[in-house]
C-alpha cells in the first residue's frame, strides 16, 4: 500500500490523482488489481499494455458475479477492439468510487441500462435487464408484466419508455435508488 | 510560456491572444448559439458543463484587467479540478489537463502579488487536503472485512458494521479526552481515595472483575469516588477557604466537568455532521413508494455482491419478490377486518402492560440491592458453597433482570407481528419503535431508580453489616461509585447477553439445520437471518448506557470501545459462518439517517438525568472531587466568584431570570422562525418538482406538435408517428450536435488536435489565415508534438456528447475543402467585426436561439434526405 515502492512516479500519481476520484494508496492498489487480471498479458511488462474487457470483467472480484459486467466494462473501452488499458480501468473505478458526483454516476446508469444504445430505455432494455438479472430465470408473463408497470410508474410522456430525465428523476430525487443502483459498486481498492 | 519573454512581449501577445481568441469566438458564434440551443432542448444536461469548460476557453482572453485575470484563472483551476469527472478517456483527460494547465500558467504570470499569493494558497490548500484524505484513508480500518460482509450480505448489513465501526471511533475520542483530562492529571497527582484499612485487611482485592467490586477496582480511576480535588482535600470555595493554595493548578473539580461536557459536545456534533452527511444524500425518501416496480426492478442487484451463493440466491429471490410486490400492489387498498383492529390493540395493551411490569422489576431489583455484598470474593463466595452463588446472582440482581428483560421482549414483539400482521414495512417501523421504547424505559428506570437509592444510602450507612466475611467501614456510602458500578456491570452484561444471544439464536439454529435435527422446520425457516433493526438498537442501547454512565464511571467509554471492538469481530465471524442474506431490500439510505436520529434521541434523554445529577443532586460528603459541595455545579460557582469583580456581575446578571426567560423566548422565535422557514422551502421545492414537470412536458407537447402539424403537410409515406418522429428529432440533433462538435473543436480548440496529427496543418493553417503568424497556437503545437504520438483513438472530439468514442466515430464528417473556405471566410469576417470591438461575444452567445436550425429539422422531416457532406451550422450562414 506504500507509495514509496509505487510503479507510477510521484509526477504520474498527481496526474492520476488529479483526473480521477482516487488517491494515491487507491491508484497503487488499482493498478495491482488489474495487474492480476492476466498474468499472461503484455501488461505485466509495458504500462500501456491493453487486456481484453471479458478478461477484465470475468477476474475482478467485484465485477465477477455482476450480471451486467460486460456491459460496464465495455462502456469504459475506449477503442473498438474491446481491450481495455490501465487508464481506462482507471476510468472505471472512478466512476465507482464515492467521491463521483451524483449526476455523473446517474448518466453512467443509464448508459450502462441503455443496452441497446438508443438514448432511452425502453421494453426491449428492461426485458434485457430483467433476463440478466434473473440469469433468464424469469417467465415471460412475469417479464412483460413487471416492465409495463415500471413504465407506467416511470414514462409520463406516454412513449412507453424511459428517457434519461425520467431516469434522473427517480435516481437523482431518490436516495434509496441512488444508494443500490451503480453507485454502490466500490471497488476494493477504494476506500 | 517564458516568464522573461513574455514580460518583453507582454502587449504583443495580449494582442494576439485576444485577437486569436476572438477569432476563434466569433468563428464558432453560429456554434455556439446551435450547442446552446442544443443544451436547453436537449435531454443530455448533464454534459453542459463541459460545454463551459470549452466555452470559456476562447472567449475569455479578451478580459484582460488584473481583476479578470485572477478570476479567469480562478475559474480556469475550477475547470481544472472537475476533469476527474468528465467522462472522457483518461489520454484525453491527460491533454485537456495540461492544455488548460498551460493557459492558466500563462494567466497566472500576469497576475499582481496579491492574486499570486491567493492562487498560491488555494493550490496549497488543495494539496494540503489530498494529502490529508490520503492518511485518513491509510488510517481507516475494516475496510476489508466490511466490504468482505458487504459482498456476501449486501449493503444492509454492511450499514451495521459501518455504524459499529463509527461508534468505535466515537467512543475512541471520547477515551482519549477523559484519558487526556482526567485519568492523567488524577493518576500523576500520586493520590486519591484511599482505601480504608478495614476493607484492605479483610475484602478481596479483585472480586470478581466484571462486578466493579474488590478494592482494587472499587477505589481506581475506574469510579467517580477515587477522584479528588487533586489536592486531596475537599474543594472549599475560595471566601470560606481556609487553604488558599487550593484553588490554584490543575482543577480536577472543573477539568471532571469541563471534561462530560466537552464529551456531550462533541457527541452531538459529531453525530449532527454525520447525519447532515447522510441526509444530503436522503433527500426525498418517500417519493419511492410512488415508484413501487421501479424501485424494486432497478434496486434488485445490489452491486456490491461478490459471493456466489448470495448471487444465485439473489436471482431466485428475485422472481418471488416481484411476483409479490405485484399481488400486493393489486390488493393496495384493502380494509382491515375490525376483528384485526381489536386484535391489535389487544396486542398493544398487552405488551404495554408487560413493559409496565418489566419496569417495576427493575425498580424493585434496585430497591433491593444488598449493599451487605460489597466486596465478595469470587473464591471465598465459591468456598460458601450455594450461599456464596447466590451472593454473586444477588450483587447482578438488577443487571439481570434487565438484561433478562431485553432478551424476552423482542421475541414476545416477534411474536405480536405474527398476530398483528401488519404490512412488512409497517411492522418494522412498529418493531423498532417498540425497541426503543423497551430500551429507553429500562434505562430511565434504572437510573431514577439509583437516583432514589441515594437518599436511601444516605439513610441506611449504619446497617450495612450483616455477612460473616466483611467488616465494612460504616462511615462508608459513596452514591455515585454506586452507581457507576451499577452502569459498568450493565454494560458488561450487556456484552455478555449479546454473546449468549449470539450463541442460542444463531449458532444453535445452525447447528439445528446443519444437523437436520427435524429436517421440515430447518427446510421452512433455514439459518437465522441478521436482524439490522434489533441489532442497531442494541448498539445504540450500549452507547447510551456509556452516556449515562460516563458521570459515575469516567472508564466507561474504553470499555466500550473494548466491548465493541470484541463485538466487531465476533459479528463479523457469526455473520459469514451462521447466518443468511437477508431476504427483505432494505431502504439503506433512510435506515442510516434514521441511526443518527436514535443516537441523537438517545444522547437528549442521556442529558437530562446528567444534568440533574450535576445541578441537584448532593454529591457524597467522603469521597468524590466534589465533597463538600452542595452540588457538583457549584465547583463551576465558585471559581466565578474568583474572577474579576466584573466578570462576576456579568455572568451573575446573565444567570438570573430577567436574561435567561427572554433568552428562552428568543430561541423559541428562532426555533420556530426556522421550522416555517423549513416548511415554506419544502412548499417550495413541490411547486419547483411540478414547474418542472410541467414545462418538461410542455416541451414534449410542443415537439408532438410541430410534427403532427409536419405530418399534415408532408406527402411522402414516411412512417411519421408521433414516436418516431420524436426520435428522429432527438437523432438530428444528436447529428447535428457531433458535426458542430467537430467543426468547433478543429477551429476553436487546439487541444484535440493531437489526436490526428495529419490534421494539424489544417487547423494552423485555419488559424493562419484568421489570425497572422498565430504565436500562442505555434507554440501549442510545439508543446504537443510529442503527445501527438501517442497512438489514440480517432473520434476523440466527440467530447461533449458523453458517448463512447466508438459508437459516435461514424459521425465523422468528410473533410470538404468548400465548407473549410466558407469557414475561412467566416471567420475573417468576425474578426473584422470583432477588431471594431463592439461586440462581446461573451454576450454573444447568450442572445436567443438562431431559429435557423430548426430548418434542418423541417427539411429532413419532409423527407429530404440531408448529405452529411454539407453540415447543418452552413445553413445559419444564409
Amino acid at each position: 500500500m506504500g507509495i514509496g515502492r509505487s510503479v507510477f512516479s510521484q509526477d504520474e500519481l498527481d496526474l492520476y490523482q488529479e483526473l480521477t476520484n482516487l488517491n494515491a494508496a487507491e491508484i497503487n492498489n488499482a493498478y495491482k488489481k488489474f495487474k492480476n487480471i492476466d498474468p499472461l498479458s503484455g501488461f505485466q511488462s509495458n504500462k500501456k499494455g491493453r487486456i481484453a474487457f471479458t478478461a477484465v470483467a470475468d477476474n475482478v472480484a467485484e465485477l465477477k458475479l455482476n450480471p451486467f459486467r460486460y456491459r460496464i466494462c465495455m462502456l469504459f473501452c475506449s477503442e473498438p477492439n474491446g481491450l481495455m488499458d490501465f487508464d481506462d480501468f482507471l476510468d472505471m473505478v472512478s466512476v465507482f468510487h464515492d467521491k463521483c458526483p451524483k449526476e455523473r454516476k446517474v448518466r453512467w446508469a443509464f448508459r450502462l441500462y441503455d443496452f441497446n444504445d438508443d438514448h432511452v430505455i425502453d421494453y426491449d432494455d428492461l426485458s434485457t435487464f430483467l433476463d440478466l438479472v434473473t440469469d433468464y430465470g424469469i417467465e415471460s408473463d412475469l417479464k412483460s408484466e413487471v416492465i409495463q408497470r415500471v413504465i407506467e410508474e416511470v414514462d409520463y410522456d406516454g412513449d412507453q419508455s424511459i428517457s434519461h430525465e425520467e431516469f434522473e428523476r427517480i435516481l437523482y430525487f431518490n436516495a434509496e435508488f441512488y444508494e443500490y443502483i451503480l453507485t454502490r459498486l466500490i471497488f476494493e481498492c477504494c476506500e | 510560456m517564458d516568464r522573461h519573454r513574455e514580460s518583453s512581449h507582454e502587449q504583443r501577445q495580449r494582442q494576439k491572444m485576444s485577437r486569436t481568441g476572438l477569432s476563434r469566438a466569433g468563428m464558432s458564434e453560429s456554434e455556439f448559439m446551435a450547442r446552446q440551443r442544443y443544451l436547453e432542448n436537449s435531454s443530455t444536461r448533464a454534459i453542459s458543463d463541459h460545454s463551459m469548460a470549452v466555452a470559456s476557453q476562447p472567449v475569455i482572453p479578451q478580459l484582460l484587467s488584473s481583476n479578470e485575470v485572477h478570476k479567469y484563472v480562478k475559474e480556469q483551476r475550477e475547470i481544472i479540478n472537475n476533469f476527474r469527472s468528465q467522462p472522457w478517456p483518461m489520454q484525453m483527460k491527460m491533454a485537456a489537463l495540461m492544455m488548460y494547465k498551460e493557459n492558466v500558467a500563462v494567466y497566472a504570470g500576469q497576475m499582481n502579488t496579491l492574486d499570486t499569493f491567493k492562487d498560491n494558497f488555494s493550490i496549497a490548500t488543495g494539496a494540503f487536503r489530498r494529502r490529508f484524505r490520503n492518511i485518513r484513508s491509510s488510517l481507516t480500518i475494516w475496510n476489508s472485512i466490511i466490504k468482505r460482509i458487504e459482498g456476501r450480505f449486501g449493503s444492509s448489513v454492511a450499514s451495521f458494521f459501518n455504524f459499529l465501526r463509527w461508534l468505535c471511533a466515537l467512543n475512541l475520542i471520547m477515551s482519549f479526552i477523559i484519558l487526556a483530562f482526567l485519568v492523567l492529571p488524577q493518576a500523576s497527582s500520586g493520590h486519591g481515595l484511599q482505601v480504608p484499612a478495614q476493607i484492605r485487611e479483610n475484602g478481596s482485592p479483585l472480586s470478581f472483575i466484571v462486578d466493579g467490586k474488590g478494592y482494587l477496582l472499587e477505589y481506581s480511576v475506574l469510579f467517580h469516588g477515587f477522584y479528588d480535588s487533586g489536592k486531596n482535600e475537599p474543594y472549599v470555595a475560595p471566601p470560606h477557604n481556609p487553604n488558599p493554595a487550593i484553588g490554584t493548578g490543575y482543577k480536577l473539580p472543573l477539568a471532571y466537568l469541563g471534561v462530560i461536557a466537552a464529551i456531550f459536545v462533541v457527541c452531538i456534533l459529531a453525530i449532527l455532521v454525520r447525519m447532515v452527511k447522510k441526509y444530503k444524500i436522503l433527500q426525498k425518501a418517500s417519493i419511492s413508494e410512488q415508484y413501487l416496480f421501479a424501485w424494486k426492478v432497478f434496486a434488485s442487484w445490489d452491486f456490491t455482491i461478490t459471493s456466489h451463493e448470495t448471487a444465485v440466491y439473489k436471482r431466485l429471490r428475485l422472481t418471488t419478490l416481484l411476483k409479490e410486490t405485484i399481488v400486493e400492489a393489486d390488493s393496495n387498498d384493502r380494509q382491515t377486518s375490525w376483528k384485526l383492529i381489536v386484535i391489535r390493540l389487544a396486542v398493544h395493551v398487552v405488551l404495554f402492560i408487560l413493559l409496565c411490569a418489566s419496569a417495576y422489576a427493575i425498580y424493585l431489583a434496585v430497591e433491593n440491592i444488598d449493599y451487605s455484598t460489597v466486596s465478595v470474593n469470587f473464591v471465598d463466595a465459591l468456598k460458601l458453597g450455594l450461599k456464596g452463588i447466590w451472593l454473586i446472582m444477588r450483587s447482578f440482581q438488577v443487571q439481570a433482570v434487565i438484561v433478562t428483560c431485553n432478551f424476552v421482549f423482542p421475541i414476545m414483539f416477534q411474536v405480536a407481528q405474527l398476530i398483528e400482521q401488519h404490512h412488512p414495512r409497517t411492522a418494522l417501523k412498529v418493531m423498532l419503535a417498540r425497541l426503543f421504547v423497551l430500551y429507553i424505559t429500562s434505562l430511565y428506570v434504572l437510573i431514577i431508580a439509583l437516583f432514589t437509592f441515594n437518599r436511601t444510602c444516605e439513610n441506611t450507612t449504619t446497617v450495612l453489616t450483616n455477612a460473616t466475611f466483611i467488616d465494612s467501614d460504616e462511615n462508608y456510602c459513596c452514591w455515585e461509585t454506586v452507581m457507576g458500578q451499577e452502569l459498568y456491570k450493565l454494560s458488561i452484561t450487556h456484552f455478555f447477553a449479546e454473546l449468549f444471544s449470539i450463541a442460542v439464536v444463531d449458532i444453535a439454529r445452525w447447528i439445528a439445520v446443519k444437523t437436520y435435527i427435524c429436517p421440515r422446520i430447518s427446510e421452512k425457516f433455514g439459518l437465522a437471518e441478521f436482524n439490522l433493526a434489533r441489532n442497531i438498537l442494541k448498539l445504540v442501547y450500549g452507547q447510551a448506557l456509556v452516556w449515562f454512565g460516563v458521570l459515575f464511571c469516567p472508564l466507561l467509554p474504553i470499555i466500550n470501545l473494548l466491548k465493541y471492538i470484541l463485538l466487531f469481530y465476533i459479528r463479523a465471524l457469526v455473520v459469514s459462518l451462521f447466518n443468511k442474506p437477508p431476504q427483505t431490500l432494505f431502504r439503506v439510505a433512510s435506515t442510516k439517517t434514521f441511526y443518527m436520529a436514535l443516537l441523537l434521541l438517545n444522547i437528549f434523554l442521556c442529558i437530562f438525568p446528567i444534568s440533574y445529577a450535576v445541578i441537584q443532586e448532593v454529591p457524597s460528603t467522603t469521597c468524590g472531587p466534589f465533597r463538600g459541595l452542595p452540588s457538583m455545579s457549584h465547583a463551576v460557582t465558585y471559581e466565578i466568584d474568583r474572577w474579576p469583580v466584573i466578570i462576576q456581575t456579568v455572568v451573575n446578571y446573565v444567570n438570573t431570570p430577567t436574561i435567561i426567560i427572554p433568552l428562552i423566548g428568543l430561541l423559541c422565535i428562532v426555533i420556530s422562525y426556522f421550522a416555517s422557514l423549513a416548511n415554506a422551502l419544502k412548499e417550495v421545492n413541490k411547486d419547483l418538482r411540478l414547474q418542472l414537470h410541467l414545462e418538461l412536458k410542455a416541451a414534449r407537447d410542443k415537439i408532438y406538435r410541430d410534427a403532427i402539424k409536419l405530418k399534415k403537410q408532408d406527402t411522402e409515406s414516411e412512417d411519421l408517428s408521433s414516436f418516431s418522429l420524436i426520435r428522429r428529432h432527438e437523432q438530428l440533433q444528436q447529428e447535428l450536435n457531433s458535426e458542430l462538435t467537430q467543426r468547433f473543436s478543429k477551429t476553436s480548440n487546439t487541444m484535440f488536435s493531437y489526436v490526428r496529427p495529419f490534421e494539424q496543418v489544417q487547423i494552423n493553417d485555419s488559424f493562419a489565415s484568421g489570425s497572422s503568424s498565430s504565436d500562442s497556437s505555434r507554440i501549442r503545437s510545439d508543446n504537443y508534438t510529442d503527445i501527438s504520438t501517442l497512438p489514440r483513438i480517432q473520434a476523440s472530439t466527440d467530447i461533449e456528447n458523453d458517448e463512447l468514442p466508438v459508437t459516435v466515430s461514424t459521425f465523422l464528417p468528410p473533410k470538404n475543402k468548400e465548407t473549410l473556405k466558407h469557414h475561412q471566410s467566416a471567420e475573417k469576417e468576425r474578426s473584422q467585426q470583432d477588431s471594431e470591438g463592439s461586440v462581446n461575444p461573451q454576450r454573444r452567445h447568450y442572445s436567443a436561439p438562431t431559429p435557423q436550425i430548426t430548418v434542418g429539422f423541417v427539411n429532413s422531416i419532409h423527407g429530404r434526405p440531408r448529405s452529411r457532406s454539407t453540415p447543418l451550422w452552413t445553413s445559419n450562414q444564409k
